[in-house]
């Protein structure tokens, strides 16, 4: 019985196999049809679908790369928000060439570390920003913006917690409030700045609604007065930065 | 005691149904009652005598959670133990389907040389000793 059961799975699992570069080849349509645009929910719902079902038919599989990187499609899916910017589309696009990779080397054999390289490669594509903010709505609007401009984000809401990530892990851009739990963003970039850690130099955007109590600001920081501007503030600065070429392209 | 031997298998997924069917069947010697959706389940629950229902969570139309609230308006359903399998869940999604009923989680990818001894295990967690 065991036997048989065994001989079932592994057809299935080739059946799987033959049919994935199709399945890709849908995706990656469903991903360039989400980039116009139009019947957002109802797309990105199918494409989200897609990812996630190889996904699990990978694991289900032992095709645990593959899996793998249909699972960082589908957190890079989970991130993302109508319009869909060229730059994230590509990057998405680009999994997708991955998971043929991994086919093809699930079906023809070879050595599976070059894909994980490039797995790890296009995970890492994305510079990581740290967002340091205790409001949990505008923590969301942030990650949008920072996200639709190439940032992999990762939010804290203590200025500890936040800090102790800085001191071991490059960041390519900070943005903090200026008062968090436990430590304010200043205090933040006060901090890195006396340190010898790998971002002591971080572009920084402090968000503060008490834009006169800081009239020295270190270098590299950029205040943005917390209003109903702000989104449109740092979606300006970003952008200004972006083309002084001061910010790695996403 | 009542051994386990009837379940009700729901998940919009061909392939996985495929998978799943055959670990549940042909290495677990259940009898499983397979659906593609939330209404097939409801439609086939009062025929398929299920002692327990695995259901998946991220199903378009109605999800596994909106299936689980459907079952437990039918008098077949409204004490049937369910499973959650799921790709998805945290701890926090875990203990927000414990509160909500359910027996457990099972998570996707599932191996499926072991999918049927991990349904039993959850099944004998809830027997009295």
């Amino acid at each position: 019985m065991s036997g048989d059961a065994r001989a079932l799975l592994a057809q299935l699992r080739d059946q799987f196999l033959d049919g994935l570069d199709e399945r890709l080849d849908h995706l990656e349509q469903a991903l360039l049809r989400l980039a116009d645009g139009d019947d957002w929910k109802e797309r990105f719902d199918a494409v989200y679908r897609e990812a996630h079902s190889i996904k699990g038919l990978g694991g289900t599989h032992g095709l645990h790369l593959l899996s793998a990187v249909a699972h960082a499609l589908e957190n890079q899916l989970e991130t993302l928000a109508p319009p869909l910017p060229a730059a994230r589309l590509d990057h998405l696009l680009a999994h997708l060439d991955l998971m043929r990779d991994c086919a093809r080397q699930a079906r023809d054999g070879g050595d599976e570390s070059p894909l994980r390289a490039a797995l790890a490669r296009l995970q890492a594509d994305r510079p990581q920003a740290l967002l340091l903010e205790p409001s949990q709505a505008l923590a969301g609007m942030l990650t949008r913006i920072l996200t639709d401009h190439g940032f992999q984000v990762s939010r804290h809401e203590d200025g500890l917690e936040a800090l102790k990530a800085l001191l071991f892990r490059p960041y390519r851009l900070l943005v903090c409030a200026g008062h968090a739990t436990t430590l304010g963003g200043l205090a933040v970039i006060a901090a890195l700045r006396a340190q010898d850690g790998p971002n002591r130099r971080i572009q920084a955007l402090l968000l503060t609604s008490d834009a006169g109590a800081h009239p020295d600001l270190p270098r590299r920081v950029r205040l943005i007065p917390r209003g109903p501007e702000l989104p449109q503030r740092v979606e300006r600065t970003l952008a200004q930065w972006r083309a002084g070429e001061r910010l790695p392209a996403g | 005691m009542t051994d386990l031997t009837h379940l009700l298998y729901v998940d919009d997924d061909a392939d996985m149904r495929a998978i799943a069917t055959l670990a549940l069947e042909q290495l677990g010697g259940f009898q499983v009652t397979v659906c593609a959706d939330g209404p097939q389940a409801l439609a086939a629950l009062p025929g398929a005598r299920a002692q327990l229902a695995l259901l998946d969570v991220v199903m378009p139309g109605m999800d596994g959670l909106q299936l689980l609230a459907a079952l437990r308006a039918t008098p077949e359903g409204a004490h049937l133990p369910v499973i959650f399998m799921t790709g998805q869940a945290d701890a926090g999604d875990r203990e927000d389907y414990l509160r909500l009923g359910a027996l457990g989680t099972i998570a996707k990818p599932f191996d499926p040389m072991a999918l049927a001894d991990q349904v039993r295990a959850l099944w004998a967690e809830r027997r009295p000793a």
